[in-house]
């Protein structure tokens, strides 16, 4: 199973930042019609679709929004002002390409060379080549939504790009429904493709909460240890999707982490276990919903998470697609917990 | 050697080691010795050889450790303490101790960090106190007194290849010493098990003048930080698992080298694994031997990773390997004894 | 107090909370009462009463810990802080990995013969703390796995009226609850009493966060705050020994604070006010606002040393605190202050 690369240049160049997800969204939505779903959109944004229809309910996600920017004031030469919108990572701002909604573009740099506030967003500016301020007015509007563009590219083992974070998510979703699409479902999975990951979780809390389901699952991008030093993690790219133990947002239930684990061994699938010092995901978000839903997340790892330059192993993206498939169509999965 | 996991629970700190010597007279109850307690309370052990009675060996090992002594009891019936040798002040908030002769449980008060600025700062000992359940001074004082001395609370327990303990600093030294005691020599055999040594080495200054020997070997428990360091080019000083550890040069005193030889000639030729100390740090009762005796005299420790605090650990082969090796050593010493002084 | 001995025994670390939460569900049965588990591990408890009205009471049953992050290939486990830690009670700690067997590691800690005065100053973040077992990679390995639980040593010691220990934060109140529940055992309720055990407060308040099976009017929250010691700003302290703290504040219900106050005047039971000016201080961030706003009423037990391996409480205090509970059961029986 080759990775489909086209798939994945065109989900991560796909202009998305948290609240203006509908270009990722028309992608998603367009395939899978054409692949004869159904698949429906909710107020948010959020799209998603249900395979089988009986058994347990479940619930997986992979966010479709990315980090990015919102222009907030523009200045009298016609330089504009942003502020982030999710972790924007700055040090890795300096020269960047904004690419906005509307499709003008921008460099972004500092108005200070005093190293202590010069990657502030106070002092980062986006030049948009704008003669004043009325002419940037004209074309880039404050409230206007931006994001850090980079094609691309295929690096043989690994891919580079902007927005793996979580447009690989998005990709093994689609992957893994392919997979599943002649298979016999013994529980009602429903493949969410949320909004706002990156800036308040707010799409995966709304979908959980309509969807009720037994179980939960976010696919995401998590850390990888190979890059700094005594970050002391357990993840490196290459050795396999990451089974989350633990992040700042969630515990994983203990049940669905051995069933994870166990399926992954039983299936000779090479995987990884994730405890991650920081960050979250929609998986947190959706274990927080109504009495409490059992939720776990799969990980692909990623180098230089929230920069334009994210880096991933093609094998874990697949080992993921394999992992997601087998244990979907388990029918013990839902009566776990 | 369940009597090095009990040397390690006998109550200890310097100037109150009389229970260490308690244990250690016990221990070597059943063979046949001279013993003596001189004024500071060390312990000399003399075994008279059976073949030659006027040459030896000085072994030496100190029975005290890193402690507490009581210096207040505050209104609110908690206790102020000063260090009895070098503790990290980091390791004492939240920690358990055992104060006095009546062995009353304690508690070090740890402020929460909710409500504490600078968290990432140590706190000083004088700062510190230690709760005993008492609500005032008066009830305090039912429990203990000013000058009662403390020691951290913790049991020694076996670990696969490893033992666990609160003061393998030095009880590794006197359990050594106890079974060298206890084996057949044609030589003079004294032990001392000396006291205050973590309080400037002061213990085997008396003791010393009740002694003779023609080599001394001081046995201690000494520094392994052997495991993963902030910079990797600053020394481990010894590393567990890789057999004795010897002193070329510590902070007082350069071992012998004539003896350095000697011992490293017993490890090669037994197939005993050793190693040299790494660091400079800290004082032994070497020199004490090298000057008030002036005789050859070095230091061969166990490597125990994490001295001087409340919990730490070493390798059972490591201390195997280290009695082999005092051992082969002092048969070496016993052989040549024999040649120069005659008997049969 | 060896009741409460045997349950701060139990290991409870946020997220891997059953061993403790097998011991509360046996109590709870044994009590009588009819239980709710939710999927996730919050535990209802329910004495059924003649009226809609339903008093819940709230502790939550996880302690702080750690998890195991890594395993580098020299044996030295690497770990993850579960809950808020303070860093200058870690070094020289001995702690347990609650493994495929138990296995005993102390953090280490540089000899203070190799380490300068200066270093000796600052305390290291957790995060660069090492856990020590002895063990080399491949006999760790065959024992312990990434995302173990940690915990601190069951060293539980009681000094005459004083119990000290890990994690009596807040297996305290859950101790409350539980004797609480002997009581309703044999109270007469017309209100309908529910007592509820609740995950992971200690890593972001999440079990309150999660709806409880019933619907309820009034919300008794009960957690461990901090008594007055060295070091601690007393504007935040309570003497360890005046009884259990009241709540005031914008998560509490003043008016039904106020009746408990009375009645244990009355009932010459000890108690102190305390301030809360922080919503997200306890499990009362999860219940004010639930369901629509319901009142809320919160106890707290003073304790030396929050978030340490030796917490200590006095019991009496304890013992006040289930005295309250009967006064707050009794007081709203028959339904709210309006």
């Amino acid at each position: 199973m080759a990775i489909d690369l086209k798939l994945l240049k065109k989900l991560t160049e796909t202009f998305g930042p948290s609240g203006r997800e509908d270009e990722v969204g028309k992608i998603i939505l367009d395939r899978l019609t054409k692949k004869g779903f159904k698949p429906s959109k909710d107020v948010h944004g959020n799209i998603k679709i249900t395979l089988g229809n009986s058994g347990n309910k479940i619930l997986i996600t992979a966010h479709m929004d990315e980090i990015g920017i919102v222009v907030n004031y523009i200045d009298e030469k016609g330089f504009l002002k942003i502020s982030p919108i999710g972790g924007v990572y700055n040090e890795a701002l300096f020269g960047s390409r904004i690419l906005f909604a509307n499709g003008k573009w921008g460099a972004i740099f500092s108005q200070t060379t005093n190293p202590k506030i010069k990657t502030d967003f106070n002092s980062l500016f986006v030049d948009i080549g704008a003669k004043n301020k009325e002419d940037a007015q004209k074309q880039v509007p404050i409230g206007t939504f931006g994001v850090f563009h980079r094609e691309m590219v295929n690096l043989g083992d690994n891919i580079m790009a902007k927005a793996l974070d979580d447009r690989v998510g998005v990709y093994i979703l689609l992957k893994t429904i392919d997979n599943l699409k002649s298979k016999k479902m013994t529980n009602r999975v429903t493949f969410g493709f949320t909004v706002q990951e990156e800036f308040s979780t707010l799409g995966a809390r709304a979908l959980a909460h309509s969807i009720d389901p037994k179980v939960a699952i976010a696919v995401d991008v998590t850390a990888s240890d190979d890059i700094r030093e005594k970050l002391y993690l357990n993840m490196t790219l290459g050795n396999g999707p990451t089974i989350k133990i633990m992040d700042s947002s969630l515990i994983s239930h203990p049940k669905l982490k051995n069933f994870f684990i166990d399926t992954a061994k039983k299936e000779k699938i090479k995987h990884q276990l994730e405890v991650l010092p920081f960050g979250g995901t929609d998986a947190g978000a959706m274990s927080l919903v109504k009495n409490g839903i059992p939720a776990i997340g799969v990980s692909i790892p990623a180098r230089y998470v929230h920069t334009p330059s994210e880096m991933v192993n093609k094998k874990d993206i697949e080992g993921a697609i394999n992992l997601l498939t087998t244990v979907l169509t388990k029918k013990d999965i839902g009566d776990l917990v | 050697m369940k009597f090095a996991l009990e040397l390690s629970d006998g109550f200890g700190p310097s100037s109150g080691e009389k229970n260490i010597a308690e244990l250690i007279k016990k221990e070597l109850s059943s063979i046949s010795i001279d013993l003596k307690r001189d004024e500071l309370g060390s312990l000399i052990v003399f075994k008279e050889g059976k073949n030659i009675k006027n040459h030896g060996i000085i072994l030496s090992a100190h029975m005290d450790e890193v402690g507490f002594i009581i210096s207040k009891i505050n209104d609110d019936g908690t206790l102020s303490f000063r260090k009895l040798g070098g503790i990290d002040n980091r390791l004492l908030p939240a920690k358990r101790v055992i104060i006095g002769e009546n062995r009353i449980k304690g508690t070090i008060m740890s402020p929460p960090i909710h409500l504490s600025k600078k968290s990432e700062m140590a706190i000083d000992t004088e700062q510190l106190t230690i709760f005993i359940g008492a609500k005032d001074k008066k009830q305090a004082l039912e429990k203990v007194e000013i000058g009662d001395l403390a020691t951290f609370d913790q049991i020694a327990f076996e670990k696969q290849d490893t033992l666990w303990g609160k003061a393998f600093d030095d009880r590794i030294g006197c359990y050594i010493l106890t079974q060298i005691l206890k084996m057949d020599w044609d030589i003079n055999i004294t032990g001392i098990f000396s006291v205050q040594e973590e309080v400037g080495v002061r213990g085997i200054q008396s003791a010393l003048e009740y002694a003779s020997g023609e080599f001394g070997f001081a046995i201690e428990g000494t520094t392994a930080y052997d495991i993963e360091r902030d910079f990797p080019e600053e020394s481990p000083s010894t590393f567990i698992g890789k057999g004795p550890a010897i002193t070329v040069v510590d902070r007082m005193s350069i071992g012998t080298n004539s003896l350095k030889k000697i011992v490293e000639g017993v490890a090669k030729g037994n197939n005993i694994p050793y190693q040299f100390k790494k660091t400079v740090s800290g004082g032994t009762e070497t020199f004490y031997l090298l000057n008030q005796k002036n005789i050859p005299a070095i230091c061969i420790s166990v490597p125990v990773r994490y001295i001087h605090a409340p919990l730490g650990f070493c390798k059972k082969e490591d201390i195997i390997n280290t009695i082999k090796l005092v051992k082969g050593t002092a048969k070496l010493l016993e052989f040549q004894m024999k040649k120069l002084y005659g008997g049969k | 107090m060896d009741y409460l001995k045997s349950l701060l025994e139990k290991a409870s670390i946020s997220g891997y909370e059953e061993d403790l939460k097998t011991f509360i569900v046996e109590k709870f049965k044994s009590s009588g009462l009819q239980l709710h588990i939710s999927p996730m591990g919050n535990i209802l408890a329910v004495k059924q009463g003649t009226s809609p009205y339903t008093i819940l009471f709230d502790a939550h049953y996880d302690q702080i810990g750690f998890v195991v992050q890594k395993i580098s290939p020299n044996g030295i486990v690497h770990l993850k802080s579960v809950g808020g830690h303070d860093p200058r009670v870690i070094l020289g700690t001995k702690l347990i990995i609650l493994g495929k067997e138990e296995v005993t590691g102390v953090i280490a800690t540089i000899p203070p013969h190799l380490s300068s005065p200066d270093e000796r100053k600052k305390v290291p973040k957790i995060a660069q703390m090492f856990l020590d077992t002895g063990l080399n990679y491949e006999q760790l390995t065959e024992l312990v796995n990434i995302g173990d639980p940690v915990i601190f040593d069951r060293k539980i010691e009681i000094i005459d009226d004083y119990i000290i220990g890990p994690g009596i934060d807040n297996r305290g109140g859950v101790y409350t609850l539980l004797k609480l529940a002997k009581w309703l055992k044999v109270y007469d309720n017309t209100a309908t009493i529910a007592l509820r055990v609740t995950i992971q407060e200690e890593v972001g308040i999440r079990g309150a966060q999660m709806l409880p099976a019933l619907p309820f009017d009034l919300a008794v929250v009960v957690d461990a705050t901090f008594a007055k010691q060295p070091l601690a700003n007393d504007n935040y302290t309570f003497d360890i020994d005046k009884g259990p703290t009241i709540m005031y504040g914008p998560n509490y219900s003043r008016e039904y604070s106020r009746r408990v106050e009375e009645k244990a005047k009355l009932k010459k039971v000890k108690f102190q006010r305390e301030v809360e000016e922080s919503v997200r201080g306890t499990n009362a961030y999860g219940y004010r606002t639930m369901s629509g706003g319901k009142a809320l009423i919160g106890i707290s037990y003073p304790i030396y040393n929050m978030h340490t391996p030796s917490e200590i409480v006095k019991y009496e205090t304890l013992k006040e605190t289930i005295e309250l509970f009967k006064i707050i059961v009794m007081e709203f029986n028959q339904g709210s202050v309006q």
